[in-house]
């Protein structure tokens, strides 16, 4: 018999390679955007703000920084009221086409973002104004919807049905229970749903080249274009503030989160 | 004294499966009345009618004169406890038993008033910002309970409340349902499967059979006097003996002829006649009327009682004894069974269930 010492040391073994695997790219990206030369070399010769300082007077990045976030705040607004809209009624009737409904939504996960973007052009193109950001929007809905929809649906499947015939007994309309019961105890996957609709759509970038706008494009879609052109330090500058802002966010949310969490998700009675 | 709760000609029925036969039934104000069957019996069914959780397919129901059938739920103002209890996760204790008055839009003071009145009736001063999760299944009880009192209810529905809790829980929390239903004077239908707890609480019984009603009475009445062959056999425990009424006051069991004057209602060619233990007397010599001669196969020693299994030329009988007193009995002894002309309960053998 192995001893439970010898799992004990591999598990943390495992877990520590595993946390490498993961951070390692992050951290050799934020370590070069601090480099002070005119070429990316990891370790960097030396250290500075310079490519930040030349990321933060680039309007190519600023502006599109501002497009990402409106893109994404607009989509995880907009897909978070039709996600959660819609595990309402799918999880909660039965009725004719509702698996082939719920399929059909979940689709866009599995397609590849690139036939997405395809189809999408070629819709936009023949429909739409040219210098308008639906095309966008539309394509960025379609890949955030499932998250919402899947996490929503998830925790209404967690809720007794009787709560919502108590909270009837007790005098409250279907609108009432819908606002002041399910909605409250949905809230953490919702609120989930939607931070990783608001992620995706703010990383996407298949969707975002080929719809892009001839005067604005998101912030991934401007670093595609710099770095398919030449390896600009700049590039890895613009990286570490996306990273720093997408570990912000989880980390803000987590907070509000994981205490929702507390209150909401785990109803078990403590014996 | 006119009703407070009248069912009248109920019935519910699922595609072709008829959940509740014609059921009609009527309660009085402050009655604690008990709906008592075993699973799929349409108790729960009768509950939810009266709740309003269940569409009737037939009948009415009329509540303090005023026909409720078509009433939705949330105007009906009842309490109902749940058999989970059916709390808010995501409310404290004091939210859970303040929210039917939040929705009537009662005055906060008011509202904080109310439920610490009430949290102090289900004994819970003081705990009125725990969440559901942070108590025991016996707390969470009793915040259903003063959650649906709250409103002040025109009735309390109560639906298998005790059957998530462990047994001593369980009789403690019987006797505070009293004690409350007691205090508020409320008039409570009470579901459950359990004979022992719809004894220990109410003051009337339905009984209810495949959606059918047995029989109504007081725990004694249906006892002593099980007007069907379901409720007979269903509640307590019985020897039934299968023979007819070979003349007036004859009932002749395989031959043996004993003396019976239990009324007999109606006609039927056979007849049951059946006997509590405790109606039994088992003694060394003919000591009744009506006895047979017997070999004891068992003794179980509970206590309070003795239990006794013996074999007659009539089929194996069970007898209760107090455990004190008596003459001492053993297995392999030779007895006599006897019981009075008068003891037990003589039905028709074709009567349903």
């Amino acid at each position: 018999m192995i001893g439970s010492a010898f799992w004990r040391t591999a598990r943390r073994v495992f877990a520590i390679a595993f946390a490498c695997f993961m951070l390692m790219p992050l951290t050799v990206i934020l370590v070069v955007s601090f480099t002070n030369e005119g070429y990316v070399r990891f370790p960097p010769a030396s250290f500075g703000l310079r490519w930040y300082k030349a990321a933060l007077e680039n309007s190519y990045f600023t502006g599109g920084f501002v497009f990402s976030l409106e893109v994404a705040t607009f989509v995880a607004i907009v897909s978070g009221v039709l996600g959660i809209a819609a595990a309402l009624v799918l999880a909660r009737y039965r009725f004719r086409g509702r698996e082939a409904i719920v399929s059909l939504l979940m689709m866009p996960i599995a397609l590849p973002h690139i036939v997405l973007a395809i189809a999408l052009l070629q819709v936009v193109a023949t429909i739409s104004v040219p210098s308008s950001p639906y095309g966008l929007v539309a394509g960025h809905l379609l890949i955030t919807l499932p998250y919402v929809l899947r996490l929503t649906m998830a925790s209404l499947a967690g809720i007794d049905r009787q709560i919502e015939t108590a909270s009837a007994s007790l005098g409250a309309s279907p609108w009432q229970t819908l606002r002041l019961v399910i909605l409250p105890m949905i809230a953490p996957g919702a609120v989930a749903g939607i931070l990783f609709a608001f992620l995706i759509s703010f990383d996407e970038v298949t969707i975002s080249l080929f719809t892009a706008l001839p005067d604005r494009t998101t912030l991934p879609a401007e670093i595609f274009g710099f770095a398919s052109h030449g390896s600009d330090p700049i590039v890895t500058a613009v990286s570490g503030v996306m990273i720093l802002f997408a570990a912000i966010l989880v980390i803000v949310v987590e907070r509000f989160f994981g205490v929702l969490r507390l209150i909401a998700n785990e109803d078990r009675p403590i014996e | 004294m006119n009703a407070y709760l009248e069912l009248d000609r109920v019935e519910v029925s699922y595609g072709a499966v008829q959940a509740l036969h014609p059921l009609t039934l009527s309660m009085q104000a402050g009655e604690f009345f008990c709906l008592l069957g075993p699973s799929g019996c349409g108790k729960t069914t009768t509950l939810g009618i009266v709740a309003g959780f269940t569409r009737a397919g037939g009948g009415r129901v009329l509540l303090g004169g005023q026909d409720v059938t078509m009433m939705p739920p949330q105007q009906r103002q009842m309490g109902v406890v749940f058999q989970n209890y059916a709390l808010f996760p995501h409310m404290t204790a004091a939210q859970n038993v303040g929210y039917g008055l939040k929705l009537r839009k009662r005055e906060a003071a008011d509202i904080e008033r109310r439920v610490n009145e009430l949290l102090a009736l289900v004994r819970l001063e003081g705990k009125g910002d725990r969440y559901p999760r942070q108590m025991s299944g016996g707390e969470q009880q009793r915040v259903a309970i003063a959650r649906a009192l709250a409103i002040e209810p025109r009735l309390l529905l109560l639906d298998e409340p005790l059957s998530n809790l462990d047994a001593r829980l369980r009789e403690e929390m019987r006797n505070e349902l009293k004690r409350i239903q007691r205090t508020t004077g409320v008039t409570t239908i009470f579901v459950t499967h359990d004979q022992e707890e719809a004894f220990g609480a109410a003051d009337r019984i339905a009984i209810l059979n495949h959606g059918r009603l047995e029989q109504v009475g007081t725990p004694t009445e249906i006892y002593q006097s099980p007007r069907s062959m379901f409720v007979a056999n269903f509640i307590g425990r019985s020897n039934a003996l299968n023979g007819t009424l070979s003349a007036p006051g004859v009932f002749e069991v395989q031959g043996q002829r004993f003396a019976c004057s239990r009324p007999a209602a109606g006609s039927s060619r056979s007849w049951v006649l059946f006997l509590r233990p405790e109606e039994l007397k088992i003694t060394r010599n003919p000591a009744s009327t009506n006895s047979v001669r017997g070999t004891v196969v068992e003794v179980i020693y509970i206590g309070a009682i003795v239990n006794m299994r013996v074999k007659t030329d009539i089929g194996e009988l069970l007898a209760y004894r107090l455990g004190t007193g008596g003459e001492p009995v053993a297995a392999g002894d030779a007895v006599q069974v006897g019981w009075e002309p008068g003891a037990g309960s003589l039905l028709p053998a074709d009567a349903h269930g």
